[in-house]
């Protein structure tokens, strides 16, 4: 075939040679104004999602006997002026300098988004962080923080506009922050919480969540309490006769709580035929530690050189890299998310988790914050 | 230490860069924003699913006997036998708001039957488009692997590429007197340029249509992310480099040559070459030194349109495919068959057009069984989102849009999907602008139209590199976008970089003579 456009034959070629003029005619044409640096969705994207930013305690409030409310604000001798927006029940990471080691822990924002930001902070034994945090933090010390982060928030088009809310303990901290959103109106949901606690001392926000019920008829608030019996609370623990007294219609479930507390609600709702879709949880480590204290050898190569440290066996790699001051990316902190995907070089390890991508698993990507060594291994962390 | 070159940004024409150069001997360093090779080739996992970020289909590979370009690509980078392809059994499933439904098989003869049950009267229109196609397919391959073009041999062996390729998409099916409704068929897939036939080179249009109709059309077993990772582990296996959360925030020169580049934290990286994966837009206006940046910078910026802004909404499902009615790969849905109206409606904040997929339909076992992974993707071609979304409003509004078209998903097709829906996720522009630090969250590059269409791009690349020592790959490149282009243009950009190379080795020469 012989394709013609124009007219004449002779024009079709000319208008291929004049494709390359044409284009510099308009270029020459064109405003020799500087070229625009910031585009309106990649402003918005930087502002909802800044990569880090500082904060500063700007008050502690003492919630129970082993619970500290610490409220930041925007570190503004650091060059932060203001937080970044949040979806209620997403977390940050504070960057917790101690000793020789370098510690990243994630917190859930324990209030809808406002000017400052509140996390709550259970005092837990041994626990090195939680114990700085409760005797060492005070008022004016400020920190590095990441985020907002996490997907244990309510999607309208995925969950069921009726909320039951299964927690356990500290479980209530993202939370408090949903049904603050709920009765602000800014989430449209009904949300009925079954909080389990030991005594009513326990229960953290009581007055928080007895206010909310006071004033908004959309959230309901039972209070479980395993070691006291107290008249208008339930006693016990969160079972499936309980959960099917309060629960109305078809409902998601919004899980949170200790490892214990999951492992229960999981098998709870798996004997009510819960659909996964109705089933919520926030991040947490879905495996049991292994009980081997060997210690191994792990060597580790990153942009800053080599590295030597040790781990042993019922210890998580992160774990061991935070106590050497080794500074790795680091978000959920329980195999979920994948931020510190780190490549195995060498040697064996214990992955039970289920959220390294297909193709990573091929090429031995590990998740370290949820890997433990079976031997001395070598890797290569991503930065 | 300094290195021989420096890539930022380890996309598809990233890594192919990196790749092709740390082949040739080179020490390359890749440094990437996030945490992942392969930019917006990736995947990421919710619940129990793995989405595919970006790839609907891959074309060009086809068989071993009956090979595309991309196949060889793949052999260059020696990762053919690497990454697992699975071909597709169907190229379209078009759906209009009034019922009209059109199914596509691959392979030219079959394709055009088809049409003609469809369009009586089309049958030697379409005859000659493939034919044109074909032709087209030729002279650009010649043109693209031929160092230097000779006009006159391009005239004789294939002049109706010269012609074609002058004009638009319109212009061409207009002459070659294809029925108006034929047309609008075909072009129902203008989503995959994201510029309408009035405006997009018949060159760009034909070559795809006639690469996947005849090479069938392709998808990772693993994702994309699986290219992205075997790519990288070849280029590592030849003792390259990389650091991932590594931000360019600047270039380094001295004595008015690049030297180098600073990311973010602080670090310095050294290498007298550069190839960026990012577009001139942010090269020239955020890394380059302010007062370094020249009118011929600012005009080949300023002259150009931004292409398609993305919008995806990554959706498991808690029932398998067939259940739910799922049949096809592949979904064209558009409320109007007249894909001017498409287009303008992507002007809009709510659009009625979209182009979803069924993994499952491709790779049965990509998720649990009874589940479906299903990806609705369209686009903006307008500010307009970046105008309405504010930090108040960006979640809500997501959800709406989102909303807007899980309704227009299930109306178009009378299918109904939202019960099932156990895992969502929304990308908007912005999330694009986040993940792939591109203007506006583009994801198809500068608009492909009229001046700006890939001839005159090729034309010109040479009088277009404005900075010693950098060349530019990626969508925002040459080539146009897409998974073969990108990949392609990268492999260019460290041909020219090698070019410069020798050429100072060359002049080194000549001063110790
Ligand atoms: C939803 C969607 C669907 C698509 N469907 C298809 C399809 O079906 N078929 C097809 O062929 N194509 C498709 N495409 C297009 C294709 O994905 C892209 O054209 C291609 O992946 C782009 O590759 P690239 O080389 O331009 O790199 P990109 O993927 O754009 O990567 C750029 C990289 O640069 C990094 N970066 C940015 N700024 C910096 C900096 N300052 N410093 C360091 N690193 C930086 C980013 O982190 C990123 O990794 C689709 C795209 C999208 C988004």
């Amino acid at each position: 075939m012989k394709l013609q456009i124009s007219k004449k034959e002779q024009q079709d070629f000319e208008t291929f040679y004049a494709l390359s003029k044409d284009r510099e005619i308009c270029f020459h044409q064109a405003n020799k104004k500087p070229i625009i640096s910031n585009y309106r969705s990649n402003d918005l994207a930087r502002n909802l999602h800044p990569g880090y930013f500082w904060v500063r305690i700007k008050d502690i409030k003492l919630e129970t006997n082993d619970t500290k409310t610490f409220i930041l604000e925007a570190d503004r001798d650091h060059g932060t002026n203001r937080l970044p927006r949040f979806q209620a029940g997403q977390y940050i990471t504070l960057q917790i300098p101690l000793g020789k080691g370098m510690y990243i822990r994630p917190y859930s924002l324990s209030s809808s988004f406002k000017e400052h930001y509140q996390i709550t902070i259970k005092r837990v034994l041994h626990g090195k962080i939680s114990t700085y945090f409760w005797n060492t933090v005070r008022i004016g010390d400020t920190f590095l923080a990441r985020g907002p982060y996490g997907n244990f928030v309510y999607q309208p088009i995925r969950d069921s506009e009726h909320i039951v809310a299964l927690v356990g303990g500290s479980g209530i901290i993202p939370i408090k922050a949903i049904a603050e959103d709920i009765v602000n109106n800014k989430i449209a949901a009904k949300m009925t919480i079954l909080y389990g606690a030991k005594t009513k001392d326990d229960l953290i926000f009581r007055t928080e969540l007895n206010e909310y019920v006071k004033t908004c008829s959309n959230i309901k608030v039972v209070y479980v309490l395993s070691e006291e019996k107290k008249d208008g609370y339930e006693h016990g623990f969160i079972t499936r006769d309980l959960i099917l007294k309060y629960q109305e219609t078809s409902h998601s479930y919004f899980v949170c709580g200790t490892i214990p507390f999951y492992q229960s609600m999981n098998k709870i709702l798996k004997s009510m035929d819960v659909p996964n879709k109705y089933i919520r949880h926030d991040s947490y480590m879905e495996h049991d530690i292994p009980e081997f204290e060997e210690k191994f050898d792990i060597l580790i190569l990153s942009s800053t050189g080599e590295q030597k440290i040790s781990c042993k066996g019922n210890q998580t790699l992160m774990d061991a890299m935070e106590h050497e001051g080794v500074i790795i990316p680091k978000k959920c902190g329980v195999g979920v998310c994948g931020y510190c995907r780190s490549k195995l070089i060498r040697g064996e390890v214990l992955t039970n988790y289920d959220y390294v991508r297909k193709a990573d698993k091929k090429h031995h990507y590990i998740h370290p914050c949820s890997t433990y060594p079976l031997t001395n291994l070598i890797i290569q962390l991503p930065n | 230490m300094k290195y021989d070159a420096i890539v930022i940004g380890a996309g598809n024409g990233g890594l192919m860069a990196a790749l092709t150069l740390q082949k040739e001997g080179k020490e390359v360093l890749i440094l990437d924003s996030s945490n992942m090779p392969g930019g917006f080739a990736s995947s990421f996992i919710r619940g129990r699913f793995e989405f595919e970020t970006s790839l609907q289909v891959l074309l060009d590979y086809g068989t071993e006997e009956n090979h595309g370009p991309f196949y060889e690509l793949l052999k260059r980078a020696e990762i053919l036998d690497e990454v697992k392809l699975k071909a597709l059994s169907e190229s379209y499933y078009v759906k209009t708001g009034d019922n009209q439904e059109y199914i596509f098989p691959f392979g030219q003869d079959d394709f055009i039957l088809k049409m003609e049950e469809y369009v009586p009267q089309s049958k030697e229109s379409m005859k000659q488009f493939f034919e044109l196609s074909k032709e087209v397919t030729e002279g650009f391959r010649y043109m693209n692997e031929s160092k230097k073009v000779d006009v006159d041999e391009l005239k004789e062996k294939y002049p109706n590429f010269m012609i074609a390729s002058s004009y638009s998409v319109k212009r061409v099916l207009e002459s070659i007197k294809m029925p108006e409704k034929a047309q609008e068929i075909l072009m129902t897939q203008w989503g995959t340029f994201g510029s309408p036939s009035e405006n997009l080179s018949f060159v760009s249009f034909a070559t795809m249509i006639y690469s996947y109709i005849t090479y069938g059309g392709y998808i990772p077993v693993m994702r994309s992310h699986e290219i992205s990772l075997a790519l990288l582990e070849k280029f590592e296996s030849y003792g390259g480099s990389i650091r991932f959360l590594s931000r360019v925030t600047k270039l380094i020169f001295e004595n008015d040559k690049i030297c180098g580049v600073r990311v973010n934290g602080g670090s310095t990286y050294y290498a007298d070459h550069i190839i960026s994966n990012i577009s001139p837009s942010i090269f020239y206006s955020t890394l380059l030194p302010k007062e370094m940046q020249t009118d011929r910078m600012r005009e080949i910026c300023n002259a150009r349109t931004l292409g398609a802004r993305g919008f995806s909404i990554f959706l498991g499902l808690n029932r398998s495919a067939n259940d739910l009615g799922l049949n096809h790969y592949r979904y064209f849905l558009t409320n109007d068959l007249d894909h001017k109206k498409a287009y303008q409606s992507c002007q809009e904040l709510y659009p009625n057009y979209c182009v979803a997929t069924v993994l499952n339909q491709a790779l049965p076992n990509c998720s649990s069984s009874d589940t479906t992974i299903l990806t609705i993707t369209s686009l903006y071609t307008s500010d307009i989102f970046s105008e309405e979304a504010t930090e108040e409003n960006y979640y809500d509004l997501k959800n709406k849009i989102a909303n807007h078209f899980i309704d227009f998903f299930e109306k178009t097709t009378n299918l109904s999907i939202r019960e099932a829906i156990e895992e969502i996720e929304i990308a908007s522009p912005a999330t694009f602008a986040r993940y792939g630090g591109h203007p506006d969250g583009c994801i198809y590059g500068y608009m492909p139209k009229g001046y700006d269409n890939v001839i005159p791009r090729m034309m010109n690349e040479v009088n277009e590199n404005c900075l010693m020592h950098v060349h530019f790959c990626g969508g925002f490149a040459s080539r146009l976008s897409g998974y073969f282009n990108t990949y392609f243009s990268g492999e260019l950009a460290a041909l020219k970089t090698l070019q410069d190379m020798k050429r100072e080795e060359g002049d080194e020469d000549e001063i110790t003579d």
